[in-house]
């Protein structure tokens, strides 16, 4: 356990380290504020509520569409690829931790990337809430916190296919423009099959809008959260199966 | 090592049996949207029907307005009649149609003329074309719409009662809609407002319609800002011949007008339909009455003609 | 005693056929393990099959007491290595990265990195970028962080490449210094004969993925033959054999 959480660590410093991944934390920290700040200057001409009680769960759906994900590609393609490029896998392999302590490391890391991004646009969309006026009481509160919460299941799912994936690739590049081709066919598939909207994992990133609405079935949730678990066992087993393998 | 190997394939068996059973459940469900859906497209394979509809419009609680009709429809025959109330600042005005197979009449209880419209066979033969068209693009149609409302057709919930009838509703907040339809609904909410103000004020010298229904936008406040869908929601009927026996729709929209005062609009819509296929619409014989002949060449526009 | 390191009938063929065969060797506490070879010849292949990096197709490998498939923790508590190049996260300064590789072990405080900056020469550039590093420093930060551990047993694959002149000196030094004070045990790859000789007690000559002949380094030098003219005759040895077999 002390090595496992050793690699855990030395992944989340080394995720601090790399540059843009600042950069990517603080754009997200700037984003809401400056759409904010503009959508307020703009509100003579617009005539709509700048920001209302639904902005934080407003943000999270623009976020979980097509930022989270990004910040995914790039926070995967760091932590697999890259390292095969740079040859510096060996590195986590050469100390005392199995692959599957390493591997476990590297996913844990993500999701916490994930779960830290989200976090900062929690807080700072509420705090944008605050200034405009438009504090949210207890409950809203709670129903924010909920929708965050399955929207991080939700984007970890997504990036366990996506790690799955990236467990093929040997050069960052290769990775990155595959599985944005990737994820836009996902997008795009519930438009030919629709068996697809239920079936793919990326389907989901929309799912936290369940979880705020009073009329989803209880069973519906449970269901699709299991769908969800499963999916992120499944496909992170499968990728620990490839990394497990690795000759570096 | 060998546990380990153990291990994995029981994480992937398990997980995908998982996966696969969860997803299958979720797909097969009848959700409430797909409930609906497969009553409308039912609904719409009937020949003839009886409507009964009306629509309010409230202001901070106050009706402003509202509107009754009763309609029968026949699709079959082309022909349909009814008569609608629309309710304004406390003033009554009715209005009765039938439409016949090749001409609609409209009269208004403010006079007694019968106002005619002769169809065009130009445009009858356009609405054949498009009839026969509908299958196909509506079949796509649908897909692009499953695929757009996704996962979020489990808000539509579905009660499905001892006598084979179902009971649809959903209810949207303003943070359950999509981020697109907030950002871009009050900007369309503010500039419908002022436009057909505009409209109006050309469209005085028509003065002649047989119903007015400016009426209705008159009294519309206008809101110029803090404009927001505050609740969406939705509830249908089908009965257990799978057909729509009643709908409902609230829409709720808050804002203020130009002098800060704030108002909460809301938008009541209903249906009740019946007598499917048994319904026949009310004929017309206008011999003897005064009669006002129409052109629509502009479209949507009646004007009177040259007397 | 239990050998630190033995390695059994060891085989590994890559797809071009090239790859190690029935490789069986034993390194006991203390040994300095030279191991002699062409370029080509399977050292690497045969370092990362004993780090775990790769995987056998037959044999057993014991590190310690313990098999290294099952028990790769235990075994790997105790081992300092560098295996080919000296590749590092770039973006990061040595500091840094030691401070990473520290915290796999218990008891690496601030005062043994520096320690082991100070003894490497890495002290003045440890707050610098390791993408500024020239390959001799990444090789010297590489076995900064074998021996930051204070391991029983170090692997160290071709490390006096690129390395400069006080570069070599120093690395003689230190080796022999933790060889004769602490007994920890070595196994290096190497072409530099010059430096085994001085180094090692005992060398193994890889021709081809076959261990073709292993021996004590005192007993080369009683018989008169320096280890270059040895390593010299055992490849002709073999070339002829080939040629006549």
């Amino acid at each position: 356990m002390h090595k496992w959480r050793a690699g855990f660590i030395n992944e989340l410093w080394l995720l601090l380290y790399r540059k843009k991944m600042i950069a990517f934390f603080t754009f997200s920290v700037i984003l809401p504020i400056l759409l904010a700040v503009s959508l307020h200057a703009l509100q003579p001409i617009l005539g709509l509520v700048a920001v209302s009680q639904s902005f934080p769960i407003q943000m999270l759906s623009i976020y979980t569409v097509v930022w989270i994900p990004l910040f995914i590609l790039t926070m995967t393609a760091d932590l697999f690829p890259s390292e095969v490029a740079t040859r510096t896998l060996k590195l986590a392999f050469l100390r005392p931790n199995t692959r599957f302590q390493v591997f476990c490391a590297k996913v844990a890391a993500l999701a916490v990337g994930i779960g830290a991004l989200l976090v900062l646009l929690g807080v700072v969309t509420l705090i944008c809430n605050v200034f405009a006026g438009t504090a949210l009481s207890f409950a809203e509160g709670m129903g924010v916190f909920k929708a965050y919460v399955a929207a991080f299941v939700a984007m970890v799912a997504l990036s366990a296919v996506f790690v799955f994936v990236s467990q093929f690739f040997k050069s960052v590049s290769g990775f990155m423009v595959s599985a944005i081709v990737l994820y836009v066919a996902l997008k795009i598939s519930p438009f030919l099959l629709s068996a697809m909207s239920t079936f793919s994992p990326a389907s989901y990133t929309d799912w936290h809008m369940l979880w705020i609405s009073h009329t989803v079935a209880v069973g519906k949730l449970w269901s699709t959260s299991l769908y969800l678990l499963s999916s992120c066992v499944l496909f992170f087993t499968l990728g620990y199966y490839i990394f497990d393998r690795k000759e570096v | 090592m060998k546990k380990k190997w153990l291990m994995l394939g029981g994480a992937l068996g398990i997980s995908s049996v998982m996966m696969i059973t969860t997803g299958v459940s979720a797909f097969a469900s009848t959700s409430g949207y797909d409930a609906y859906k497969s009553a409308l497209k039912n609904t719409r394979t009937i020949q003839n029907v009886a409507v009964q509809a009306s629509a309010s419009l409230q202001d901070n609680g106050n009706v402003l307005a509202s509107a009754a009709g009763n309609f029968k429809v026949s699709l079959n025959t082309q022909t349909a009649s009814g008569s609608a109330d629309v309710k304004a600042n406390g003033a009554t005005q009715s209005v009765n149609f039938y439409k016949l197979k090749d001409q609609t009449v409209l009269k208004s209880s403010t006079n007694d003329t019968y106002y005619v419209e002769q169809e065009r066979d130009k445009e009858k033969n356009k609405n054949d074309a498009k009839e026969t068209l509908d299958p196909q693009i509506s079949q796509q149609v649908e897909t692009v719409i499953d695929a757009l409302v996704g996962n979020l057709k489990d808000y539509v919930a579905v009660d499905a009662k001892t006598d084979g009838s179902k009971e649809v509703s959903a209810q949207l907040d303003n943070s359950q809609l999509p981020t697109v339809v907030n950002a871009i609904a009050p900007i369309v909410i503010k500039h419908a407002s002022n436009h057909e103000q505009d409209g109006e004020k050309k469209d005085n010298n028509a003065n002649e319609l047989p119903f007015n229904h400016d009426v209705l936008q008159a009294s519309t406040p206008q809101l110029t800002q803090d404009i927001k869908i505050e609740k969406v929601s939705f509830k249908a009927n089908i009965n257990a011949a799978n057909y729509i026996e009643h709908q409902e729709a609230d829409i709720t929209i808050s804002g203020k007008d130009a002098s800060g005062t704030a108002h909460q609009v809301t938008v009541h819509l209903q249906a009740n339909l019946s007598g499917y296929n048994t319904t026949t619409p009310d004929t017309i014989d206008l011999s003897g009455k005064k009669v006002q002949q129409m052109d629509n060449h502009q479209h949507g526009k009646f004007h009177g003609d040259n007397e | 005693m239990d050998p630190i390191l033995e390695t059994h009938q060891l085989t590994k063929v890559y797809r071009n056929n090239r790859g190690i065969r029935e490789i069986s060797l034993q390194l006991h506490a203390g040994d300095v393990y030279g191991l002699l070879g062409p370029n080509g010849a399977g050292k690497t292949t045969f370092l990362k099959l004993i780090t775990g990096l790769i995987r056998a197709d037959q044999g057993k490998i014991t590190l310690f007491t313990g098999d290294l498939i099952d028990q790769f923790e235990e075994g790997m508590q105790h081992v300092g290595c560098m295996i080919e190049s000296a590749d590092f996260h770039d973006f990061i300064t040595a500091w840094q990265y030691l401070k990473l590789v520290g915290r796999f072990y218990p008891n690496i405080t601030d005062q043994r990195i520096t320690e082991v900056l100070e003894v490497v020469g890495l002290i003045q550039v440890r707050k610098d970028k390791i993408k500024n590093y020239s390959t001799g420093m990444k090789q010297k930060l590489a076995l900064a962080a074998a021996i930051l551990p204070n391991p029983k047993f170090v692997i160290l694959d071709e490390p006096t490449n690129g390395l400069d002149i006080e570069g070599t000196v120093m690395f003689r030094r230190l080796i022999k210094q933790l060889s004769e004070e602490h007994g920890t045990t070595f196994l290096i790859s190497s072409h530099m004969i010059h430096e085994l000789e001085q180094l090692c007690n005992r060398v193994g000559i890889i021709v081809d993925g076959q261990l073709i002949q292993e021996g004590y380094v005192s007993d080369l030098l009683a018989s008169g033959q320096s280890l270059e003219q040895f390593y010299i005759h055992e490849l002709e040895c073999r070339k002829g054999g080939k040629e006549s077999a």
